[in-house]
């Protein structure tokens, strides 16, 4: 019997503490990706050790398909897990917690293919895999390099898994709405309603005139946080940028956006996630804090950039698709 | 001579660094042995996706040398009796030497400024230690396209030592005995503990053999390292991992060749050992166009097609790193991948064709071509006209002018269709599949093959595919399209400038020489005329004038007629450079021009000296002609034998038919005896005005004789490859 959806995150939960994780809890606000959660942002950041594993539902306004689409979610869940510093067997740790989930490498196709992660909208990138699985996407395997803008030391490893694939593979579905999430308990009956309205929403309901002001307010509030409310701010100011990152993720699945507006946008969130980062930095290793602001200087990025990172974007779009 | 084997190994490298990296590593390798005087010979290297192996030949030790030391000069080095000074005492000590060995001797020979030398021997140091020393830039030396750090360091003085993706383990090994080299951690910015140590371990495929605890095994040299990767499923030659691919892909039934071969090259340096797994697709898709599943196959998986199996259904090979047991889930697992996303294209594909292709021309208004130039609508409407304008001017059937005018109009709707928003590759292709319920034959395959030719071999497509109107209609759509384009961005200024090219203008260029060489049939066309109508069409929104866009197009069209010809024809430069300044416009009769050029290469190699003195003499005419409007030249005029001897061989020369360039060229190659004495006897510049003239009109003439086939003066002459060198 293979594993439920939620027996491959018990299964992940007990692999990764065993392997010397903290299991925290998915972040509270609206995020498409599990890198964007504080415990990924923020520990990534300075030299202190840290491991974490978490469930992040992740939602992409813009790949909602109203549960027609078999592959195809706004929302889908990614299990997320930091490695600082990035162990030198970090590979085979990772093999390892496919076997603990019955998947035995030996008797399939596992290949990391080149796949190197950017985010348009942290200022963050690394070097890394896709890790494929029968030619299947499964993982996103990243050493991070930078994140906010500034240069990492030590190196974490972040590993992303799509838990809808993995469960549509072990479970030998072809469409994601008859995972098995427990038993007796389609993945159909637990979110497929939730898929339709959401993607309604925001197709065709959202406000584009709120949501265009909620990007503005959400930006204004970061920016005042981090420009004059002196230090211990980065955290709060941090929540801010990623309600603005969603109402601009609503915005460009409404269609709300232009191609010129929507990269001086992502510019926008990406200036202020490098700020948060800077004062997170100078909060707590004030010695570091020239480095980062002079590594946040150097990023800046180029309209060139972003256009690449855009197109990146999909690829981000793809890796923890379930 | 002892064998040296380093091998490195690492966490996957992208594939397509692979080759590069072996490249980069064999060089460094060789030049920093050389350096070093350990005589590297046959050196050689190999690379799977997780280790880079270079395997030479090196001395035992360096050859011992002499070299001289210099100190100070006589008048210091001896005092007064002539005596060896405390200085030279104190250069004999810092050597080590007693003072009957010191010499005095000149710096420069012949010098008469002495000073105090020795001779010391050096002896050769063994090679373990000078590669020891010169490992670590040996790793340094390899640059990838994006490096990573990964917290390691190098103690080699410059600390931090990024790479292309982690390293996992080392194998030095000079003759059976480890040559060492460590990287550390990098720890806060300074040298941690050691992380990779090389030595006599090597490891295998990382899941087979199936159950070993261990996957490393002992090597001291290539053929240890050779047998053991066979035994632990490592293919450690890249040519043998291809090889295996194109069997198996074959053996699959599949064409190894042609547009697959490109993928099964990418395929080799993916995994250690390669498998190739067939999986078929249900046969609902099979209906899809085969255009469709070769995109959908080679995009998302890498996949090439094979021919369809015994019932209809569509079959493709894929690449697995898993063996031959693992071979059903690998294969399973892609038909699953595939399946999805054919499900997507077979959506896409049937809402696509819920409209005509006609119907979606006026949603183009909402893309932009250029910012500056309007939209793909505003495009269509514009390539639409001038279609049908160039199509009357060169005289084709009203079917045709029709056809393009339509085909022109539609080439670009496919942009807005769903197919071509997921698949940008399928561009045209889409477009013609979807015209062809609606349309004529011509009109699908103008709008299919409209994009084309990209490439500049003469076999690139369409070559072969199109004939008859749908060959027409093809070349003026394209042609059309193309010129609109470069009319377009030239008109705003934006003409492509060193390696800067972003919209592609030059492959542009290209593509309008290649249509006009390649696959024009009708009457040649004038670009100058479809410059002018486009310039009209795009209105107001062009700054530049028509006669600078004209002179600035021309250029940049010629220069790309001379960039076909150096690629695809045997002409020299000179020669290439004769037949476009030939007093034809060259972009009147592409072809013309290349059929002119193989005329005067062969014609020239069966005479090369009289080719090389007729340059000159034709320099020479040029020169003395200058502007100068000469007039008829008059028989009755002539005073000097030589001037008549000339004249009447030119007109001899004259009768041979203008069309056929290689007879005009003999002929003038056979006027070169008259020519000689013309120049050697005959005074050009006489003071009788009349003389002079008549003289001027006879040069006139002569560069007249052949000017249509070639400018003879742009041929190299040897005093002129001398000013050159």
């Amino acid at each position: 019997m293979s594993l439920t959806l939620q027996g491959i995150i018990a299964a992940l939960n007990e692999f990764w503490e065993h392997n010397g994780c903290l299991i925290q809890i998915g972040v509270d606000t609206e995020v498409g990706a599990g890198t964007m959660h504080p415990e990924t942002f923020f520990r990534v950041l300075g030299p202190d050790p840290w491991r974490v594993g978490y469930v992040q539902p992740s939602r992409r306004p813009a790949d909602g398909r109203y549960g027609d689409n078999p592959n195809r979610l706004y929302k889908h869940h990614q299990y997320q897990v930091i490695l600082k510093p990035a162990p030198a067997d970090v590979q085979d740790l990772y093999l390892d917690s496919l076997r603990a989930l019955g998947i035995d490498p030996a008797d399939h196709d596992v290949r990391f293919e080149e796949d190197n992660w950017e985010s348009p909208a942290l200022g963050a990138w690394g070097i890394g895999w896709q890790v494929l699985l029968d030619g299947q996407e499964i993982t996103q395997f990243t050493y991070f390099q930078q994140a906010g803008g500034v240069n990492l030391s030590p190196i974490s490893a972040e590993i992303t898994y799509g838990i809808e694939r993995i469960a549509m593979y072990l479970q030998d579905q072809a469409d994601v709405f008859d995972v098995v999430w427990a038993k007796g308990r389609p993945y159909r009956t637990v979110r497929h309603e939730e898929e339709f309205e959401l993607s309604r929403y925001s197709f065709e309901l959202a406000d584009v005139d709120l949501h265009m002001r909620l990007f503005e307010g959400a930006l204004g509030e970061a920016k005042r946080l981090i420009e004059t409310a002196g230090p211990r701010v980065a955290l709060a100011a941090y929540d801010w940028v990623l309600r603005a990152s969603h109402a601009f993720n609503v915005l460009d699945a409404r269609g709300g956006i232009s191609v010129t507006q929507r990269a001086s946008m992502l510019l926008q969130i990406r200036k202020l996630a490098c700020g948060v980062a800077a004062a997170h930095v100078e909060d707590r290793w004030p010695a570091k804090a020239k480095d980062a602001a002079s590594e946040e200087s150097k990023t800046e990025p180029k309209p060139k950039d972003v256009r690449g990172r855009s197109e990146k974007k999909s690829t981000e779009t793809e890796a923890g698709r379930g | 001579m002892a064998e040296f084997l380093f091998e490195i190994g690492f966490e996957e490298m992208p594939a397509p660094w692979l080759a590069g990296l072996a490249n980069q590593f064999r060089a460094s390798f060789t030049a920093i042995a050389e350096e070093e005087q350990v005589a590297p010979s046959d050196v050689r290297t190999f690379w799977t996706s997780r280790r880079l192996v270079l395997v030479a030949g090196v001395k035992l030790r360096q050859d011992d040398r002499t070299v001289v030391e210099w100190g100070p000069a006589a008048k210091i080095a001896k005092d007064a009796a002539g005596n060896w000074s405390k200085a030279a005492e104190g250069f004999a000590r810092k050597h080590s030497v007693g003072l009957d060995v010191l010499t005095l001797a000149p710096k420069v020979d012949g010098s008469t400024d002495l000073y105090v030398s020795v001779k010391k021997h050096v002896p050769g140091r063994p090679t373990p230690d000078v590669l020891q020393g010169v490992l670590p830039a040996l790793l340094r030396s390899l640059t990838f396209p994006k490096r990573m750090n990964w917290d390691a360091w190098l103690d080699d003085g410059r600390g931090a030592f990024e790479f292309g993706r982690p390293i996992q383990w080392m194998v030095a090994q000079l003759d059976g005995v480890v040559v060492p080299v460590t990287i550390f951690d990098s720890v806060a910015g300074a040298k941690g503990s050691p992380r990779v140590a090389s030595g006599g371990r090597s490891m295998g495929n990382r899941f087979y053999p199936r159950g070993l605890s261990d996957r490393g095994f002992d090597v001291r040299s290539l053929a240890d390292l050779e047998a053991g990767l066979v035994e632990r499923f490592v293919i450690l030659d890249p040519a043998r991992r291809a090889e295996r691919i194109r069997s198996q892909v074959t053996k699959a039934g599949g064409d190894a060749s042609g547009e697959a071969a490109h993928l099964l090259g990418e395929w080799s340096d993916l995994v250690e050992y390669p498998t190739v797994v067939v999986g078929s697709i249900p046969k609902e898709f099979a209906d899809l166009p085969d255009e469709v599943l070769n995109t959908v196959l080679a995009h998302h998986q890498k996949a090439v097609t094979l021919p369809r199996g015994p019932d209809g259904s569509p079959r493709f090979a894929a690449i697995s790193g898993g063996d031959e047991a693992a071979a059903r889930n690998a294969a399973r697992g892609q038909e699953r991948v595939v399946i999805a996303r054919l499900k997507d294209a077979r959506f896409f594909y049937d809402e696509d064709r819920k409209r005509t292709i006609e119907s979606r021309v006026d949603d183009l208004a909402a893309v932009t071509f250029h910012k500056g130039l309007g939209s793909y609508k505003d495009k269509a409407e514009r390539i639409s006209l001038l279609a049908t304008n160039l199509a009357g001017h060169v005289d084709l059937t009203a079917e045709v002018t029709t056809a393009v005018g339509r085909a022109a109009l539609f080439a670009k709707a496919d942009l807005v269709t769903l197919m071509v928003r997921e698949f940008p590759e399928l561009q045209g292709v889409m477009g013609g599949l979807y015209a062809a319920s609606t349309e004529g034959p011509e009109i699908a395959a103008a709008i299919r093959w409209h994009h084309h030719p990209v490439t500049i071999e003469p076999d690139a497509a369409p070559a072969g595919r199109l004939e008859g109107a749908s060959l027409e209609a093809f070349s003026v759509v394209a042609l059309v399209d193309k010129m609109d384009t470069l009319i377009g961005y030239f008109g705003l200024g934006s003409a492509p400038s060193g390696s800067s090219d972003p919209y592609g203008l030059r492959r542009a260029g290209q593509g309008v020489i290649r249509i006009l060489l390649d696959f024009w049939t009708a009457k040649a066309p004038s670009l100058d005329d479809v410059i002018a109508d486009g310039h009209r069409l795009y209105g107001d929104r062009l700054p530049k004038s028509t006669a600078e866009l004209r002179t600035a197009l021309r250029a940049f069209l010629i220069d790309r007629l001379r960039g076909v010809l150096i690629a695809r024809e045997a002409g020299a430069l000179d020669e290439i450079d004769a037949v476009v300044s030939a007093r034809i416009d060259p972009l009147r009769d592409v072809p013309g021009v290349a059929q002119r050029l193989r005329e005067l290469v062969t014609v020239r190699s069966e005479q090369p000296e009289v080719f090389a003195s007729l340059a000159e003499s034709f320099k020479r005419a040029k020169n003395i002609v200058g502007d100068i409007a000469a007039g008829e030249v008059s028989e009755a005029a002539f005073v000097d034998p030589a001037e008549r001897a000339l004249h009447a061989a030119m007109v001899k020369a004259e009768s041979t038919p203008a069309t056929d360039p290689a007879a005009r060229l003999r002929a003038v190659a056979d006027l070169k005896g008259d020519v000689d004495a013309f120049f050697k006897g005959v005074m050009v510049m006489a003071e009788d005005q009349k003389l002079k003239a008549n003289r001027l009109a006879l040069l006139s003439k002569l560069l007249n004789l052949v000017y249509e086939v070639a400018d003879l003066s742009k041929l190299a002459t040897p005093a002129a490859e001398n000013a050159d060198s």
